[in-house]
C-alpha cells in the first residue's frame, strides 16, 4: 500500500506531463508577427513583413488626377509616397469625403512607396499559428474581399487585411 | 551619361494654384503674356481638374511651344526656379496612370511641400483641346487651298 503510488497523485502527474507536453508544442510552433491597429470601431493588423514603418500623419500633397482613394503624397524623407485612405477603401467613409486619421503605416508591397492612413496604433503581436483562423463567413463584405485571416487579441476579433490587395485596388 | 543626366539643371516656372505648387519646364514654354479674353483659353484649374479655388485670379496667359492656339490662364507666377534633374522624383506607381492623364510626370520634393511638375504635352484635355484647334485650322487652310 506504502509503495503504491496514490491514485490523485497519478493523476496530477498525468496532467504535468500533459500540460509540459503542452508548453513544449506551444514553443516549437512558429509564430507569426503581425501590427495591430485601429480605424473607426475596429481592430485590423497587417502581417509584419508587410509593414514597414509607422509615420505620424503629416499633410497630404493632393495630385491632380488622383482618386478619393489616394488623397494624397507625402514627403518622405526627400522621396515621395502615395497615401492611401483606408476607410475609403473599405467603405466607412461614405458619408464623408472628408480623410481622417493619425499614423501612416508604410507597407512594403507595390513599390514599397506607399502608406496606409490609420486612426490609432494598437500593438505589435506574434501570435501561433495554429491560432490565426480563416476569416469568418459572417465577416462584413466591405472587409472580406481584403481580407486574409482573423485572430484573437484581447478578447477582440482582428481581422488581417492583405495590403497588396489594397493596392491592387487603388490602381483599378 | 546617366550621371550626366542627373546632374542636368531644368527651369521651372512655379505657378501656385491653392495651396500647392506647379511646376512648368520653361522649355516648354513660348510665351507669358497679360491676360486677354480669347475664347480658346483654357484655365489652369481646369486641366488639372483642381478647385475651384477662390483665389484664382487669372492674370496671365502662358502659350505652348507648338500649341499657341490654346492659351493657359494662370495667376501671377511665383518665380522661376532652378533645380536638377537629380532631385526629381517619379509619382509612386499607384499614381501613375491616373496622374499621368492630367500631365503630372514627376515631383520636385522641398523642404516643406513639393512641387508637382506638368507636361502639358501629356494632359489629355489639353491635347484632346489642342487636336481639335488643330483640325479647325487644318480644315479652314485645306479648304481654302482648294478654292
Amino acid at each position: 500500500m506504502a509503495d503504491k503510488p496514490l491514485k490523485s497523485d497519478t493523476i496530477l502527474s498525468h496532467i504535468d506531463a500533459h500540460n509540459l507536453a503542452e508548453k513544449i508544442v506551444e514553443i516549437d510552433e512558429p509564430n507569426v508577427s503581425f501590427f495591430i491597429f485601429q480605424l473607426g470601431d475596429y481592430l485590423f493588423a497587417f502581417g509584419g513583413s508587410q509593414a514597414r514603418e509607422i509615420l505620424p500623419y503629416t499633410g497630404l500633397t493632393w495630385i491632380p488626377g488622383a482618386t478619393a482613394l489616394i488623397p494624397g503624397v507625402i514627403n518622405l524623407r526627400g522621396d515621395v509616397a502615395a497615401v492611401l485612405d483606408l476607410k475609403q477603401m473599405l467603405g466607412m467613409n461614405e458619408a464623408s469625403h472628408e480623410t481622417t486619421g493619425a499614423f501612416l503605416v508604410m507597407v512594403r508591397p507595390g513599390d514599397g512607396r506607399n502608406g496606409i492612413l490609420v486612426d490609432t496604433i494598437v500593438d505589435v503581436v506574434e501570435v501561433p499559428n495554429s491560432e490565426i483562423k480563416q476569416v469568418l463567413s459572417t465577416l462584413d463584405e466591405r472587409f472580406k474581399r481584403f481580407a486574409s485571416s482573423q485572430f484573437e487579441y484581447r478578447r477582440n476579433l482582428v481581422t488581417v487585411l492583405d495590403a497588396a490587395l489594397l493596392i491592387e485596388k487603388a490602381h483599378s | 551619361m546617366v550621371m550626366d543626366m542627373y546632374q542636368n539643371e531644368l527651369q521651372l516656372l512655379i505657378i501656385s494654384l491653392g495651396d500647392r505648387c506647379y511646376g512648368i519646364d520653361i522649355d516648354q514654354i513660348a510665351y507669358l503674356t497679360n491676360f486677354e479674353p480669347t475664347e480658346t483659353a483654357v484655365d489652369l484649374e481646369q486641366l488639372l481638374a483642381a478647385g475651384p479655388f477662390a483665389n484664382c485670379h487669372y492674370s496671365r496667359m502662358l502659350l505652348i511651344k507648338q500649341k499657341l492656339q490654346t492659351p493657359i490662364l494662370i495667376n501671377e507666377p511665383d518665380e522661376v526656379t532652378t533645380c536638377k534633374v537629380g532631385d526629381i522624383r517619379k509619382l509612386p506607381d499607384i499614381l501613375t496612370a491616373a496622374a499621368g492623364n492630367k500631365g503630372v510626370w514627376g515631383l520636385l520634393p522641398q523642404e516643406n511641400n513639393l512641387i508637382i511638375l506638368i507636361d502639358f504635352y501629356k494632359n489629355h484635355l489639353f491635347k484632346q483641346l489642342t487636336r481639335t484647334i488643330d483640325k479647325q485650322i487644318y480644315g479652314a487652310v485645306t479648304r481654302s487651298e482648294y478654292k
